[in-house]
């Protein structure tokens, strides 16, 4: 779920106020030529388009106002736009108000249109605010009601030509009937609509706080992570470099026995530096916020990491080959970070490629997008873990037994830096037959990263 | 053939030690220090024809602070610095690539911890070999 501030949400709201009252307006002159002009009834045309035509303006001046607050951004862009909404549904029930009293008053059906602004007045605003609007809007429509009662003013019927003038608005039961159990249903609505409304509300408020506390905790967990593996990593480089000195035979010569377990000693320390140092790489990419971006050739990339790797395939007789798509444009990204990717992969299917097999690295022009790929004949991985295989700490349940050097970090680093550069990637698999690694990067990613 | 002089700033003594053993062994004459104050002392009494230094110690720039003032002083500007550096893992900076801006990064050379004695001495050799 996306953490939507508060006053983003009410100004999505407010839009979304603006862009129905567009179809109501159409649908109130729709309405009046359909009366008018097919059914043939008695209207007041002119006046209901000369309303129609104020709810236009009042529209506009809603959207001016709205879009000069946002641009403004001032501190309390809350009440601003609560301003705004107050002005747009307060407008809104004068409006529906003279609409009604043209036509027909009490005598047309459509009074019941009030019940959608009160609805949508549950929905933005607090239950004070409804409880007054609708008050507000009662009495407004109880004061027409009463004028055309008493004759103060005019009555416009709502007859079709021809027929008698129905006199329903001037029977005192009727009108006192109607009115009173509006008002009541009115209050009921609005104090359903209301509690329903300031529960959703909360419940939203307390997911998006749960979410800010978890991505909190998330980030000083990693920036723990972080201190103890630098820590744990520079013991461990202290730890190396002396067996180094042991191993190299530096500081004297050893016995048969002694070489051999102190050269397991240092073999396992290499091994566990490794992994302290993608862990390391791996939390400081998921931590840092900012990331450097330069366009480069992903062309040259590939070649780069090719000849850094390519004494890995020849200890192992792997033919290492690259076909680039000479159309490949520069892309926009952390030149580092992809070229570590692609060293990554290519290193990952040298590795888990039996002697003699092939490495593939091509790459390819997409639309807005670069694709690379890195194929092998390997020993794949099962079908089943696929959607794993970028997970931390993952290795193939065919590979355990094989390899002891891997850490189950690299693949998990290649994702997040992908991601980090706006890109996917995933894979195809078969065992005993090969991998592909296919990722795509955008040639202009977003700037908010 | 007179022996080379190197100096290693670090504050890791374990490190050092083995360092030390490393540099010995191809008949470097080492002095150690164990922070920038020290650093200076025994680079003015020493005169070393090459300083190891150390880039995390009592902070984390410290190895940087001292390769700057060294770049700046007459005496010094000529001698070449070698980095250690285990911080590019927490910065993400990749201290060989931003290495051609001397003005941020002042060293001549850098390499990651741990040490390997077989890079140590290459890069070592290689520069006192400029040097001259």
């Amino acid at each position: 779920m996306d953490l939507v501030p508060q006053e983003t949400r009410l100004i999505k709201r407010t839009f979304w106020l603006i862009n129905h009252r567009w179809i109501a307006i159409g649908a109130v002159i729709l309405f009046t030529i359909l009366a008018k002009k097919v059914i043939k009834v008695e209207i007041q045309d002119v006046a209901l388009y000369c309303v129609s035509g104020l709810l236009v303006i009042e529209n506009l001046l809603a959207l001016f106002i709205l879009k000069k607050i946002i641009k403004r951004n001032p501190v309390n862009l809350n009440n601003s736009v609560k301003k705004v909404i107050h002005f747009q549904i307060f407008a809104d029930l004068i409006a529906l108000t003279v609409l009604l009293h043209y036509s027909g008053g009490i005598g047309n059906p459509f009074f019941t249109v009030y019940i959608f602004h009160l609805v949508i007045a549950s929905i933005l605003l607090s239950e004070l605010e409804t409880y007054v609007l609708t008050t507000f809007a009662l009495l407004l429509f109880g004061l027409v009601v009463y004028l055309e009662y008493t004759g103060i003013i005019e009555h416009y019927c709502l007859c079709r030509e021809g027929y008698t003038h129905q006199s329903l608005y001037q029977e005192g039961t009727y009108v006192f009937r109607t009115y009173s159990s509006f008002a009541i249903t009115s209050f009921i609505l609005v104090y359903l609509a209301s509690s329903i409304g300031k529960r959703l509300r909360n419940q939203e408020n307390s997911l998006s706080r749960a979410i800010e506390k978890l991505q909190k905790q998330d980030a000083i967990k990693n920036e723990y992570v972080l201190r103890v593996t630098h820590d744990i990593k520079g013991n461990l480089a202290a730890i190396q470099t002396n067996l180094a000195v042991l191993t190299n035979k530096i500081v004297g010569s050893l016995d048969e026995k002694q070489e051999e377990f102190l050269n397991r000693a240092y073999q396992r320390t290499i091994k566990l530096t490794n992994f302290v140092k993608n862990l390391l790489r791996l939390t400081n990419m998921r931590l840092k916020e900012e990331f450097d971006k330069e366009a480069f050739s992903i062309n040259d990339v590939v070649i780069k990491s090719v000849n850094a790797v390519e004494t890995n395939a020849i200890d192992k007789s792997i033919k290492l080959e690259y076909y680039i798509d000479d159309s490949v444009d520069n892309i926009i990204g952390n030149l580092l970070s992809i070229e570590e990717v692609i060293t990554n992969l290519i290193l990952n299917s040298i590795k888990y490629t039996p002697e003699k097999g092939d490495v593939t690295i091509r790459t390819q022009n997409l639309k807005n997008q670069v694709l690379v790929e890195i194929e092998d004949n390997g020993v794949g991985i099962p079908k089943e873990e696929h959607e794993k295989v970028f997970d931390e700490f993952f290795r193939g349940s065919n590979v355990k037994h094989i390899k002891e050097d891997s850490t189950g970090i690299g693949l998990s680093l290649v994702k997040t830096i992908i991601n980090r550069n706006n890109g996917k990637i995933w894979i195809e698999s078969e065992e005993g037959k090969g991998s592909i690694f296919r990722f795509t990067l955008p040639k202009n990613p977003p700037d908010n990263n | 053939m007179e022996k080379k002089k190197i100096l290693i700033v670090d504050d890791d003594k374990d490190l050092t030690i083995a360092i030390q053993a490393i540099l010995e062994n191809k008949n470097y004459n080492v002095v150690t220090a164990i922070n920038k104050t020290e650093g200076w002392e025994k680079l003015k009494s020493e005169k070393p024809d090459l300083t190891i230094l150390d880039v995390m110690m009592d902070t984390s720039h410290e190895g940087f602070d001292m390769a700057r003032e060294i770049k700046k002083d007459e005496s010094f500007k000529d001698m070449p610095i070698l980095m250690l550096t285990s911080i590019s893992d927490v910065t993400g900076v990749n201290f060989r690539a931003a290495a051609s801006d001397p003005d941020w990064l002042p060293a001549d050379e850098y390499i990651d911890k741990p040490v390997e004695p077989e890079e140590l001495l290459e890069q070592v050799e290689k520069l006192l070999t400029n040097q001259e």
